[in-house]
């Protein structure tokens, strides 16, 4: 375009651009619960594998209480910045630059991880529905590809179209689960589902209750990426406390049903190694019907997580751009879609890349370990928060009770989570971590000198308690 | 070939076409914008600082009242 031709361009234009105000409760509700569903179609069941049925169930009540905490101390915190990036954001504001990078990578790298994951299951889900049609050798990685390139298309258009997809097939697949526990007559135990015939005690006692609380996080493994809508809600104050509430709400229906009827319909055994237990347990109940909305409903949970990841990995890359964590060139937004265009786009290779692997379970690993570290970090960052600015210092849309009760709980929730995963990943937790040190050092003296110091501080939040 | 192999080439096709039309946008958009425009985003303070206006403002007339009774 001529230098004449850009003037004009530029005359047309506001003099700043921003991402787009345009989500209500039910986006933010579609983002949390989205991201998170695909965790109730496959994966929890690899916690009935380490710990047997009942041992799923007691690690699934036990994760949700580490994950309601999340979700409040997450709701009360996000509720005071507005700010895209979410935990990274907190982090930046409460702790300091360190931890804000750290934070930023698991938040990257947690849900980049996750979202080949999904790609993987799109992928392994048709390979298994065409084995079912007579074609055995079915090559799955353009539906990987395919499925990448849509939604990373939809969320490059505009966030609010990708929300709302979202939200459909979100609702979509919830339905299905209670397709399922119409299928199999849950409410009349004995004549579909069989507890009382196939419920074994704890096979491998309590250590393996314990080793089950890490599969157990993917009963809700992403319900904190609601916070990364927080610059893109009309009021945050409200919508975001809103969604991700109902939204740990949803998922503590949802994976308690889940668990009720497959351990109903499959037994442990087998169960805990499949990759497709939702799809297997309509199998097993025989009822064409119910096993086609299965399909469908693990489908799209799967492109709904993925897609849900999309939008929170490119606005935690976007934030680390904006304030020069990360170059600043990803700190564009999209003057037409008011997008963070450029993170999307650069976040489709590293995903496909991943997804090609093939390697489902380390790429999982990987995802709900940098989770976890985030997670670690939340109490810290809410002790610190009402200590620096305590309660009536600071307007919050949300203040959760009973504090500092729920930042203990969740810090001991997550070093009973650590011990359960060296018990089963100890080689990946110790790669993982010596990645984040390594990082950290690349941080500290390489690109903190780049960091806008001062600037990056945008919210108008009184002086700190004895600052 | 069957249903399964022309899906299969569909995907790939369609997923090389959306992966070009987002790289042709990113080019042109680039290209249009000046960099410092593209760049100029904030944290989207606007609502919240507003009602924190409003929150310090109420702190403020609270502490001058509880100041003139004493």
């Amino acid at each position: 375009m001529s230098e004449a031709g850009k003037a004009k361009k530029q005359a047309e234009k506001p003099e700043r651009i921003s991402l787009l105000k345009v989500l209500g409760p039910a986006h933010v509700w579609a983002l949390g619960v989205g991201i998170v569903l695909v965790g109730e179609f496959m994966g929890y069941n690899f916690s009935i594998g380490k710990g047997g049925a009942l041992g799923s169930i007691i690690a699934c009540w036990f994760i949700g209480l580490l994950y309601t905490c999340v979700a409040m101390i997450d709701s009360e915190v996000t509720s005071t910045v507005a700010a895209a990036g979410g935990q990274y954001s907190q982090a930046k504001h409460i702790i300091g630059p360190l931890m804000a990078f750290n934070v930023g990578l698991y938040l990257v790298f947690a849900y980049t991880m996750l979202e080949a994951a999904d790609a993987l299951v799109v992928g392994d889900l048709l390979v298994e529905a065409a084995r079912d049609f007579g074609h055995p050798d079915l090559d799955p990685r353009p539906f990987v590809v395919f499925t990448i390139a849509i939604l990373a298309w939809l969320n490059y258009r505009g966030v609010f179209m990708t929300l709302t997809v979202n939200f459909v097939i979100t609702a979509i697949a919830f339905i299905s689960i209670f397709i399922l526990f119409i299928g199999a007559k849950g409410w009349n135990p004995g004549e579909f589902v069989h507890h009382r015939e196939i419920l074994t005690d704890l096979p491998y006692g309590w250590l393996g209750v314990i080793a089950a609380f890490q599969f157990a996080i993917w009963y809700y493994l992403g319900i904190e990426g609601t916070c990364q809508a927080a610059e893109e809600v009309r009021s945050v104050a409200r919508s975001l406390p809103l969604g991700t509430m109902t939204g740990m709400m949803t998922l503590l229906i949802a994976a308690t049903v889940t668990w009720y009827l497959t351990s109903g319909l499959v037994p442990w055994e087998y169960l805990g190694v499949s990759y497709i237990p939702q799809y297997d347990a309509a199998r097993a109940l025989g009822n064409p019907f119910v096993t086609v909305c299965m399909f469908v409903g693990t489908l799209f949970s799967a492109v709904a997580s993925a897609n849900g990841t999309i939008n929170d990995a490119a606005r935690a890359w976007f934030s680390m751009g904006r304030d020069q964590y990360l170059p600043v060139w990803f700190g564009a937004v999209h003057p037409r879609y008011r997008t963070p265009y450029r993170s999307i786009l650069f976040l489709v290779p590293v995903a496909v890349s991943f997804a090609f692997t093939g390697l489902l379970d380390q790429v999982i690993t990987f995802s709900i370990l940098s989770g976890l570290l985030g997670y670690t970090f939340m109490p810290i960052n809410m002790m610190r928060f009402r200590k620096l600015w305590p309660l009536g210092t600071i307007r919050r849309g949300y203040i959760h009770p009973f504090h500092p009760l729920p930042a203990a709980t969740l810090f001991i929730l997550c070093c009973i989570t650590y011990f359960a995963t060296f018990l089963g990943y100890g080689t990946q937790l110790l790669a993982m971590m010596t990645f984040y040190i390594v990082a950290s050092l690349w941080f500290h003296f390489h690109r903190y000198k780049f960091v806008k110091r001062g600037e990056q501080f945008q919210m108008t939040w009184p002086r700190p308690k004895g600052y | 070939m069957d249903v399964f192999d022309i899906l299969g080439y569909a995907c790939w096709i369609i997923a090389a076409l959306l992966l070009f039309w987002m790289l042709m946008d990113f080019m042109k958009t680039n290209k249009e914008f000046e960099e410092d425009f593209l760049l100029s985003s904030r944290e989207g303070h606007d609502e919240i600082a507003e009602q924190e206006k409003m929150y310090a403002a109420e702190r403020a007339k609270q502490a001058g009242g509880s100041g003139s009774k004493n």
